[in-house]
């Protein structure tokens, strides 16, 4: 068993933050493509990933399901 | 009783089939050794000197030439080239006796040996065997040559047995036996050691990198071709399957494993790939690897989900594994559970729309998934950032984690000493170049060698001049890092940490999304987006709440697409990355290459 398959919830989520950042500071042309390319393969290094597909789920036991429904508070809205 | 009158016969009358009556015999002899040992090639030699002398010396033949096959078995006849032209000749009329030493230099092979001497019996060619002192078309029936030629194949057959034990041997004590060197690995005879060859091994780290990131064999398989890398054997093309064989050979991780096809028999000369029939030896550690072993196995982990064979399925269908766009093979219908797939609806016209559609619907029949309906993509990738920002807190100490590796990251990079090297590299190019047109105008060297000679030149001084001018960019920058850290900083603390679809981001953290499903009372809503995260976590939302705003259109009259239908930008880390590489993570193919390129981090 790899470090990235039992890599915990909180350590994917890290993981894919800082790569979010990463991709935000690209965005807003904060970081060149060589930067950008370093510091992912950094962030890979450091959570021992070899590539995003390959990081592994956490087995779905206690599941926090979370219902989202904006279109109905809009319609609430409308109606009040 | 009537009377049988007996006439008698006379012996052969003379020759039949012919129609005339040779006085003397055209004789040609056959000699073959099967290696190209040292007493081998003597005995060949010997054999032809033998013959030569004694055909010559005798009265009643005529020298009709020597055929002989040199370091060549006898088991088959189809690379023995003199053999061939020997039975052709023979077939001609051209030749009426063969003489050779024995059974065994003619064939090693009993059907082999009879199917030919029978043919040329048929034309009235002898052979005669001098060990065994047989003359085919004199003797009295062929069991004697029938044993004798059964004796010459048992004779291979037992070699065969002898040679198979001897190379089993080596295998137990764990020496290569039948290699030739592979890509990224040269192979030392001598010793029978490998070493990494660290340019090849460059190309072997990009293919097994390129196919953890999801790409598949004839993707890589062109990349490679673009990037203008050949393959061991000098190819320019990089087929699906040579791709897929580096994939699955274990010697990039240092192992070694032996008796992966075996003989069926010395005769036919069959090799099969063993699955199971005999030993196979496996070393762990033999050599210096050029891929880990975690980079190794997620590559057959990938390999056996593409691979896994249809009838094996419970529903005899493929499960197909794609990763061409980001939402390929994660998207699953809510009421079928088949993946969706990428459609264009109205696609030439103003209205096109990309969309992703049940698989089942769409190819077997809408009456097969009645409920499902088609996304559009840019709904999907709008969930997602909405789901993203939900998922995610809103914890600092990310933030400060991530710039800390930044700063470490960029401080690394010595951006001064790439700075002189390519300055060096310059001057050496424009020395190049001047004494090139010396050498032009002494008329030392011709036109067409100085023109291609100065175009690479050329092309080589205008790389380094724009290189050297990107790094000096890059270190007026590094000059003032402290003040862009704090930028960075102020950016991401400031709005929603993803603003953009970004396909890395998106792979990082989605098991899979599931489209459609029913509501708590059993109603089926074609409109939920369920988010499977990896962490464990599962987000519902509706696609009524994305996709509202009016499609957009350019000044050509043509719709705006989704960001993550690009596919001009040579990067994009959006769902469709680019046209020729489906996800190039981060690099430009067409006009980089692996080796030497300073901005390329593989």
């Amino acid at each position: 068993m790899f470090i990235s398959e039992t890599m915990e919830a909180n350590t994917i989520l890290r993981y894919s933050l800082q790569l979010a950042m990463l991709s935000k500071l690209l965005s807003n042309e904060l970081i060149n493509r060589f930067e950008y390319e370093k510091i992912r393969s950094k962030l890979m290094e450091k959570y021992n990933v070899i590539s995003e597909i390959s990081i592994q789920s956490i087995p779905h036991y206690g599941v926090k399901s979370t219902m989202v429904d904006t279109h109905s508070e809009v319609k609430e809205n409308e109606n009040s | 009783m009537k009377t049988v009158e007996v006439i008698k016969g006379q012996g052969p009358v003379g020759r039949r089939g012919l129609g005339r009556k040779i006085e003397r015999l055209r004789v040609a002899a056959y000699c073959r050794v099967s290696t190209d040992s040292e007493d081998q090639l003597s005995s060949y030699k010997s054999q032809v000197q033998h013959y030569t002398e004694l055909i010559k010396s005798t009265n009643e033949w005529v020298f009709s030439g020597i055929y002989a096959d040199e370091a060549i078995t006898g088991t088959q006849t189809k690379n023995r080239e003199d053999f061939q032209r020997l039975i052709n000749d023979c077939m001609n009329g051209e030749i009426d006796l063969v003489v050779t030493k024995s059974i065994s230099r003619f064939a090693r092979n009993t059907l082999d040996t009879l199917r030919y001497v029978r043919m040329l019996k048929e034309k009235n060619v002898a052979v005669f065997f001098e060990e065994e002192n047989i003359n085919t078309l004199t003797m009295d029936g062929e069991l004697l040559l029938v044993i004798l030629s059964s004796v010459a194949q048992q004779e291979v057959e037992n070699i065969s047995a002898n040679v198979k034990k001897g190379l089993r041997m080596k295998m137990q004590r764990g020496e290569i036996v039948g290699f030739q060197g592979c890509l990224g690995y040269d192979y030392h005879p001598e010793d029978k050691s490998l070493t990494v060859n660290e340019d090849e091994a460059q190309i072997v780290r990009y293919i097994f990198q390129r196919y953890n990131e999801g790409a598949g064999c004839t993707i890589i398989g062109n990349e490679l071709k673009t990037l203008g890398y050949t393959t061991k054997h000098g190819h320019i093309e990089w087929p699906a399957s040579t791709v897929i064989n580096i994939i699955k050979n274990e010697k990039y991780k240092g192992d070694l494993l032996l008796g992966k096809t075996f003989t069926v028999d010395p005769i036919s000369k069959r090799r099969l790939v063993n699955f199971g029939e005999e030993d196979k030896f496996y070393i762990k550690g033999h050599h210096d690897p050029i891929v880990s072993e975690e980079v190794f196995a997620k590559a057959q982990e990938i390999l056996a989900k593409r691979g896994y064979p249809r009838r094996l399925n419970p529903d005899g269908k493929r499960e197909k594994y794609s990763r061409k766009y980001a939402f390929s093979s994660l998207l699953q219908c809510g009421f079928c559970d088949t993946t969706l797939s990428r459609r264009s609806w109205h696609a030439g016209a103003r209205h096109k729309k990309l969309i992703w559609q049940c698989t089942l619907a769409t190819k077997k029949g809408k009456k097969y998934c009645p409920e499902s309906k088609g996304i559009e993509e840019g709904i999907v990738e709008e969930a997602f950032l909405e789901a993203y920002k939900l998922l995610c807190g809103n914890d600092k100490s990310i933030v400060d984690d991530f710039l800390a590796l930044a700063e470490e990251t960029l401080t690394e990079a010595n951006v001064e000493k790439i700075i002189s090297r390519t300055e060096r590299d310059l001057v050496a190019a424009e020395n190049k170049k001047s004494k090139l047109i010396d050498l032009r105008l002494e008329g030392t060297i011709d036109d067409d060698a100085f023109s291609s000679k100065l175009f690479d030149l050329d092309n080589n001084i205008d790389t380094l001049k724009s290189t050297l001018n990107d790094l000096s960019v890059t270190k007026n920058q590094q000059d003032d890092l402290r003040s862009r850290i704090l930028g960075f900083k102020a950016i991401l603390e400031s709005n929603q940490v993803l603003e953009k679809f970004d396909r890395y981001v998106f792979e990082s953290i989605v098991e899979k999304v599931v489209i459609g499903g029913y509501e708590e009372g059993g109603t089926p809503d074609p409109g939920l987006i369920t988010f499977v995260f990896k962490t464990g976590y599962k987000q519902k939302l509706h696609k009524n709440n994305y996709g509202i705003v009016r499609r957009q259109f350019d000044q050509d009259g043509n719709a705006i697409l989704p960001s993550s239908s690009s596919q001009t930008e040579s990067f994009s880390a959006s769902s469709y990355a680019s046209a020729n590489t489906y996800r190039d993570g981060g690099i430009d193919v067409e006009n980089q290459r692996i080796k030497g390129k300073k901005n390329l981090v593989l």
